[in-house]
């Protein structure tokens, strides 16, 4: 009967408990959307960024990262390549192999950064192939380069021109060899758009007289959130010793600035939107205290004990709560959901900005659970500390004031 | 005849350390089972005050209230409620029922605080809604009950706990005549056929022509105490 009662007395002004829910339901729209927008223009800006850089995970020779040479490359083992295939959250790797040398053409010469990559391997991580602009994509037996956009326009490089390298190869050894241009490649980001080489990756091993070697094997993963586990699985091999396994947070630790600052900004915003509604539910809990003083009195004179009519208005408010927080969610997810499948994208300048770091100029906001989960669970966590003041007017109620008022 | 209410010179004094008020001022007053007691006087004469006290539902300044042979001005706050919940009725001047319970729930209510079973709740809130002649009306909320039915509920949910006493201040206040005439025939047949000790506070002729027993008081003081005959 008490939850009967406290369901009843929620319906008892019906007006004031769907204007408290509305506030609530609203709250929790605003606030999972707004997690959502964040946590997928965040996931979606480190994809991106990510995936055509470093990879969620790198694998080097211990001390590469220090001293990014040819010298510090590595050849693989059978258990690490093993574990790569064979992990689920892994969706793809990618071997590379990759140092400066010095590109001719005529009377130009430039340092460019060669990228030796299984061409499947690495388009299925980086989708580099979709950002050719001119010819065709890698094969792996080729004996050719693709070259980036800007760095063509500087050298002035046309398709199936040849390109000449020089520079130092593995251990000390000469590398010196010419290539015909397969593709012209844009890239986003500017200082990349004029210095990247693209070629087959035994085409580079031959080139820097380094058979069967590595600098690095870039992991994607599936999400962002498994990246610690696949560290540790990594780092738990018997060949591990001898190499050094790193996370874009910390080849990338900028990017990883950019985003802890902007979430804490946002956050903080999401804060504010909690500390508003909160007053509104407060607003609710004073005016429904004000206006059962009395009955409080009557209740506690006929016997009801004070915890007793703590639990029943404890219970009223969570019924209310939950009711908001279900509606809330219930409502923001068919909207995700939609711009998830359309998502928001920029064009014109904007679109051009965000193509310049290197990313899709898209919203798309993230449907992870736990987005849902815990802004339900926050809402309902603050509805949970405000009915401290409900128990701590009931626990201080005198039986002859609350009579009388 | 058992001691119901034996109050030994009780007062109730407001600002104490600046101009000290005496609601209630050193009253002696012995309630007998079975008793039908109307406690009149003028406005703030002390009459609610000394009802409060008596039922538990206030702390005296000074002197002493034994209910039985408990001394319920020694109980903490919690055992107070509870010794309330098993030895008294009230019945208020507004009725004051659970607006969203029906008329039987809010009988059933005071047993469920006791921790009595559904089906003796259920069969006891029946007998007194009976009793009280609103058998009918056993599923009906206050709001779609007359003042005179929703007090009649009151006393039947003064009466679910089985108490020692009931204590109604100005019962019929809110009343229209006939409402007031037939409720108070009711509790008279109550205190008649079930031996139910009733206190009244009121203004109400005919409540004070109805009691047994008239104390009036005064300035917070016992001014009379006359026993009538019916």
């Amino acid at each position: 009967m008490y939850l009967q009662l406290a369901w009843r007395n929620i319906w008892r002004n019906r007006r004031r408990s769907l204007i408290t829910m509305a506030s609530v339901m609203f709250a929790v729209i605003l606030a999972i959307i707004m997690k959502s927008m964040i946590t997928g223009v965040w996931g979606k800006m480190i994809q991106d960024v990510v995936s055509f850089s470093s990879g969620y995970i790198q694998i080097h020779k211990t001390g590469y990262w220090a001293e990014q040479s040819i010298d510090n490359a590595f050849a693989t083992d059978s258990a690490l390549i093993h574990t790569l295939n064979s992990n689920k959250a892994i969706t793809s790797w990618s071997p590379r192999l990759e140092s400066f040398s010095l590109a001719s053409v005529g009377e130009k010469t430039k340092g460019v950064f060669i990228n030796g990559i299984d061409p499947d391997k690495e388009n299925t991580g980086t989708k580099l192939a979709s950002k050719i602009v001119a010819g065709n994509y890698l094969q792996p037996t080729d004996r050719s380069v693709m070259v980036a956009e800007g760095l063509a326009q500087h050298l002035k490089l046309k398709l199936y021109d040849t390109l000449i390298l020089l520079g130092q190869g593995y251990h000390g050894n000469m590398a010196a060899a010419q290539f015909p241009v397969k593709a012209i490649v844009h890239l986003g980001v500017v200082e990349l758009n004029q210095s990247m080489v693209w070629m087959p990756l035994q085409a580079c091993q031959n080139y820097f007289t380094a058979d069967r070697m590595l600098t690095s094997v870039s992991v994607m993963l599936k999400n962002n959130n498994d990246m610690d586990e696949v560290k540790t699985q990594l780092l738990a091999l018997p060949l591990a010793a001898t190499y050094e396994v790193m996370n874009w947070k910390e080849m990338l630790p900028e990017l990883d600035q950019m985003v802890e600052g902007d979430s804490a900004a946002h956050f903080l915003v999401i804060y504010v939107l909690y500390f508003v509604i909160s007053f509104g539910i407060f607003g609710t809990l004073l005016m429904m205290m004000n206006e059962r003083m009395h009955e409080f009195g009557i209740l506690l004179a006929i016997g009801m004990k004070k915890h007793i009519m703590c639990v029943v208005t404890v219970v009223e408010i969570i019924i209310l709560s939950m009711i908001g927080v279900i509606a809330g969610t219930v409502v923001a997810l068919p909207i995700l959901l939609y711009f998830h499948q359309n998502p928001i994208t920029f064009t014109g300048e904007l679109a051009k900005v965000y193509e310049g770091f290197g990313m899709e100029a898209v919203l798309p906001p993230a449907l992870q659970p736990e987005i849902f989960l815990s802004q339900a669970y926050t809402v309902f966590v603050l509805v949970l500390l405000l009915s401290f003041y409900p128990i701590y007017k009931i626990m201080r109620l005198k039986i002859i004031q609350a009579l009388n008022s | 005849m058992k001691t119901v209410i034996d109050a030994h010179e009780i007062s109730k004094v407001y600002n104490p350390d600046t101009i000290p008020v005496y609601a209630v001022n050193g009253v002696h007053l012995h309630v007998d089972e079975g008793e039908f007691i109307a406690l009149v006087g003028p406005s703030g004469s002390g009459k609610t005050t000394l009802l409060n006290i008596i039922g538990g539902l206030d702390y005296p300044s000074s002197g002493h209230v034994k209910i039985g042979d408990v001394d319920i001005t020694e109980l903490s706050e919690n055992k107070l409620i509870d010794f309330r919940l098993r030895n008294i009725g009230f019945v208020f001047q507004a009725f004051n029922l659970i607006p969203v319970l029906t008329a039987k729930e809010n009988v059933e209510f005071v047993m469920l605080m006791q921790k009595k079973s559904k089906h003796e709740r259920s069969e006891r809130s029946e007998t007194l809604l009976k009793e009280v002649g609103l058998a009918d009306k056993m599923n009906c909320r206050p709001a779609e009950l007359s003042g005179g039915q929703q007090q009649r509920v009151a006393v039947a949910r003064a009466l679910a706990s089985k108490p020692r006493f009931v204590l109604a201040d100005e019962p019929t206040a809110n009343l229209d005549s006939v409402s007031a005439g037939n409720l108070l025939d009711m509790m008279a047949r109550l205190n008649k056929e079930e031996k139910m000790t009733f206190i009244f506070s009121t203004h109400d002729q005919r409540v004070i022509d109805k009691a047994r027993r008239v104390i009036t008081l005064v300035d917070g003081k016992v001014h009379s105490d006359i026993k009538q005959t019916e």
